[in-house]
């Protein structure tokens, strides 16, 4: 299972800057929702590793943007931006066949409890009913979701939904783990 | 004053190795601001750091107040950011940041360049 980055945003409180291990390659690696403004940190220890970048885009039928970085042992380096459209992918994070939307409210509820807070801010596309943002993750069960123009959904009873969370994502693999730490970063832009 | 002046360094695809200097008085640390830059400061030493954001802008006459920021202790790793020009620039088109104390402190400014 891919393991879903926290982009942290950097602001004038100042952010904390706390790296977390990677997920191992091959289990679908490490994603996180690229906007083009943000940038990975990666911190090596003793063992020399290759970072890969996935791409997906080709400009004039050729592919890819894929690239490796070599880490040297103890180094720490920054990488990015990455542009969406040629480092990004549709990638669905959660689906299942037994959501419920609940009465009245906008609360779609799923009982494999596949919900993480990393989904908020992601699409949910729920058959028959429609494409919302999740809005919070209640818990592994439990969301709420709103419409892309802000409004909040009023749900009728409905089972045994089929459903999906998904998103457009960057990914990162690293070909070694132990004492790796990696995080990503976005400067939130002026004004804001 | 002894302030030191930061080379702002780009992120890039390729990745770079970020470069932090240390800080050598508590005059601080300045930096070519152009809005898109974040300063990091790292503390190794077992007290805290207040690094205080200097705006020399005016609103009618009216100074605003300098932000400040407390880097922690011992593995304190702070990245902050960004700084309105208009607000933080000097004449010079400097940010400055002081620092309450500079042993064991080092300095980075970073600008991730909009694609």
């Amino acid at each position: 299972m891919a393991g879903i980055l926290t982009v942290r945003e950097i602001d004038r409180d100042g952010v904390v800057v706390a790296l977390v291990t990677p997920t191992v390659t091959g289990s679908g690696g490490n994603l996180w929702p690229n906007r083009g403004e943000d940038f990975v940190e990666v911190r090596s220890a003793a063992t020399p590793f290759t970072l890969s970048v996935w791409g997906y885009g080709t400009i004039k039928g050729l592919d890819s943007m894929a690239r490796d970085i070599a880490v040297a042992a103890d180094e720490d380096r920054m990488l990015g931006p990455f542009s969406p459209e040629l480092f990004n992918a549709w990638t669905v994070l959660a689906s299942g066949v037994d959501g419920v939307t609940v009465v009245g409210t906008n609360t779609f509820t799923a009982a494999a409890g596949v919900f993480v807070a990393g989904h908020i801010g992601m699409v949910i596309d729920i058959t028959g009913v429609g494409k919302f943002k999740v809005a919070t993750v209640v818990g592994v069960t439990e969301i709420t979701v709103l419409c892309f123009d802000g409004t909040t959904p009023t749900f009728t009873a409905k089972a045994d939904l089929t459903y999906s969370v998904a998103d457009s994502m960057a990914k990162v693999t690293c070909a070694e783990t132990a004492g790796v730490t990696i995080g990503v970063f976005r400067i939130r832009k002026v004004g804001d | 004053m002894t302030v030191v002046t930061l080379t702002v360094q780009d992120v890039a695809l390729a990745g770079i190795t970020p470069a932090y200097v240390a800080v050598t008085a508590t005059d601080g640390v300045q930096f070519l601001n152009d809005g898109n830059t974040f300063l990091q400061f790292k503390n190794t030493n077992g007290a805290t750091r207040t690094a205080t954001l200097v705006t020399p802008a005016t609103v009618r006459g009216v100074a605003i107040e300098n932000p400040t920021v407390v880097v922690p202790i011992t593995t304190g790793d702070k990245m902050i950011g960004p700084f309105a020009p208009e607000v933080f620039n000097d004449a010079a088109g400097m940010m400055v940041a002081t620092v309450s104390a500079f042993a064991d402190l080092t300095a980075g400014a970073f600008r991730v360049r909009p694609i």
